[in-house]
């Protein structure tokens, strides 16, 4: 009997040994082959084992979104917006509702924003896009695109010669001049339907930054909100940090003209270009959006990067759970009374 | 002029030396782990000259012997703190040498404390980090103990220095 | 050179001891100071808090700092620079700390890391770029 008694208690001191049973624990993991960004994924998890395995489905979900919507590159067995925007003139391609999904979401952007992001200004945005690679390749030779390129190319940006089929599950480009590029809006939207997987499927308490788009999920491991420094785009300034915010599972993003730059002649330009001049937007220097949908506050947050500060304070006035902050070009900071609340309390 | 010849000669003599100990320093690092903990043996030379020759050489020599230093050894952050603890060192020791209360002993260990003050000083001001002060028992107490023990070199040393040595 | 300024002064002393006394001061106090059960390791540059590290999770970073680099490890509840490019080497070659004011400097660096016991400054979980 006393064999017996000693043998269990024997197993139950090594069960308390075991893992699983503790109380969460902060993981992170890091991607880098994905949208052109590192993208941080951090969870509370009380078993280490879950957490990796649930990281890998979402690596490779993230992977799946980061093929669907690649503009560049072409991937076997996938009908991506590659290929879409190689069949623009020439027939419709059946592609995953994913894609489907982001496209009419770009269209609702297109309205919201009064038609200053458009998903379909790819004939331009590419224009730039080949100007600041060959000027980052080869910098003393670097140059703007040339005007009248960009002239004849915004007259291929109509939005409305995107065809969406529901029913067929296709997308048709009518214009064969004109592309798609979903760059001010397919990271957040992605980041969305990534932490939307991560709510019902992996864990309560977690946190996506995917190059610098942040999405929460929940709270911190101890109940306390995620605290988010937002980049200060002064960089002679001393302060890291422009703003730093209290979020539980709220989504914020950032648009700025100190990302994706190049030089010509001494001057720095970015990449996000104002529709209406072909030019990069230079109202302010940088826009943050906080909202619960990080799909929106990524659209949003370039849509008014690409208007005056003015416009941009009625638009967001306008919809509801919407909170901004601008940076203006004279760095100074203006905070809608929402985006004030939500700070730090230091 | 004789007197200038043997002036110049004596004084980068005296560089030469003081320079001649840095880098023995420099080859045996002498460490605890702590920084701002070193031996100090240059400081040797400044005390020597300092109690025997015009303050205005010793200055030269003393600064001399650092820039130098910092060009070959340390670099110009090792420079930056050389200056700040060498400057605060020998006016704290010219001034004290005046006093008839004050031995060399006396005179070498306030030096010794003074150089790490000032150190801590400029140590606090280019990391902006106040915190830093909490080092001050680990760099009072080494600087008594090698002010002394420069303080008794010296005292063993000038008795024997010949006579023309002494340009006063 | 007086032969007499060569003979060891009582007055000599004088300073020493205040230092000394000092000395014993600061570190009683610093003994004798409750170690809080929270520690964290405050990683300053050039005077901007960059990073606070719990002392309880083991932990490798590097950091940037006027113009080269600083390994930071946390390990076992101690904090010490691992490795660094400066000329002087004397971050690396100092001791582990873990006592609340303790602090390892990189002067060519201007990079410290001290031990707090409370966390002075928010440093962000993420940050929006």
């Amino acid at each position: 009997m006393k064999r017996l008694i000693c043998v269990c208690l024997a197993l139950l001191l090594l069960m308390t040994g075991c893992d699983g049973l503790g109380a969460p624990a902060q993981y992170s993991e890091l991607y880098v082959d994905t949208f052109d960004t590192v993208v941080q994924l951090v969870a509370y998890d009380s078993d280490e084992q879950h957490f990796r395995e649930q990281a890998e489905e979402f690596h490779r979900l993230l992977q799946e979104y980061d093929r669907l919507y690649d503009i560049y590159t072409a991937y076997d067995g996938v009908n991506n917006l590659y290929e879409v925007n190689r069949q623009a003139g020439v027939a419709p391609v059946k592609v995953d509702d994913r894609i489907l999904d982001l496209l009419e979401f770009g269209k609702e952007v297109y309205t919201l924003s009064g038609g200053k992001v458009n998903i379909a200004a790819g004939a331009v945005l590419s224009l730039w896009h080949q100007a600041r690679t060959a000027g980052l390749n080869d910098p003393a030779n670097a140059a703007l695109p040339d005007a009248s390129a960009l002239a004849e190319a915004s007259k291929h940006t109509a939005i409305e010669d995107m065809v969406i089929d529901r029913q067929a599950g296709t997308v048709f480009l009518r214009d064969p001049a004109m592309s798609l590029d979903v760059g001010a809006i397919a990271k957040g939207y992605a980041t969305e339907q990534l932490c939307l997987w991560i709510e019902r499927n992996a864990w309560s308490q977690a946190a996506v930054s995917a190059g610098g788009n942040v999405r929460t999920v929940g709270s911190k491991g101890d109940g306390t909100p995620w605290v988010i420094g937002v980049e200060n785009p002064n960089r002679d300034d001393k302060q890291a940090y422009v703003a730093t915010l209290c979020l539980t599972g709220q989504a914020l993003v950032t648009s700025g003209d100190y990302q994706r730059t190049y030089t010509v002649d001494g001057v720095l330009y970015h990449h996000i270009i104002d529709p209406a001049t072909c030019m990069p937007a230079d109202y302010v220097h940088s826009t943050t959006v906080l909202c619960d949908d990080s799909g929106l506050a990524d659209a949003l947050s370039t849509a008014l990067f690409l208007m005056p500060v003015a416009d941009g304070q009625a638009l967001v006035a306008s919809l509801e759970g919407v909170e901004a902050l601008w940076v203006t070009d004279d760095y100074q900071t203006i905070m809608t009374d929402g985006f004030e609340a939500a700070q730090k309390e230091e | 002029m004789n007197k200038k010849i043997l002036s110049v000669a004596v004084y980068g003599l005296l560089l030469a030396v003081a320079f001649a100990f840095s880098f023995m320093e420099v080859l045996i690092p002498f460490n605890l782990g702590i920084p701002g903990v070193k031996l100090g043996l240059a400081n040797l030379v400044v005390v020597v000259m300092l109690a025997c020759l015009p303050w205005q050489g010793a200055l030269t020599v003393s600064v001399l012997r650092i820039l130098l230093s910092g060009l070959l050894f340390s670099g110009p952050s090792g420079m930056l703190y050389a200056l700040a603890g060498g400057l605060c060192s020998f006016a704290v020791m010219a001034l004290l040498l005046r006093c008839r209360y004050f031995s060399l002993f006396g005179v070498s260990m306030a030096g010794g404390l003074a150089h790490n003050f000032g150190q801590l000083a400029v140590a606090i001001w280019v990391t902006q980090t106040a915190r830093i002060v909490w080092y001050l028992p680990v760099l009072i107490i080494s600087g008594v103990i090698t002010g002394a023990l420069i303080g008794l070199a010296a005292s063993l040393i000038i008795p024997r220095l010949p006579k023309r040595f002494l340009i006063n | 050179m007086d032969a007499a300024k060569l003979k060891f002064k009582p007055m000599d002393l004088l300073i020493p001891t205040a230092a000394l006394v000092v000395a014993v001061v600061i570190l009683v106090l610093n003994f004798t100071r409750e170690q809080p059960s929270e520690k964290w390791a405050e990683v300053r540059i050039g005077g901007q808090t960059v990073a606070v590290l719990p002392l309880d999770e083991n932990t490798e970073a590097v950091y940037e700092a006027g113009g080269g680099h600083n390994h930071v490890t946390v390990q076992d509840g101690k904090v010490l620079v691992s490795a660094a490019d400066c000329s002087t080497q004397v971050c690396v070659r100092s001791r582990a700390i873990s006592r609340v004011g303790e602090s390892i400097v990189c002067a060519p660096h201007g990079l410290v890391v001290t031990v707090v016991g409370e966390r002075t400054e928010t440093v962000p979980d993420l940050i929006v770029r």
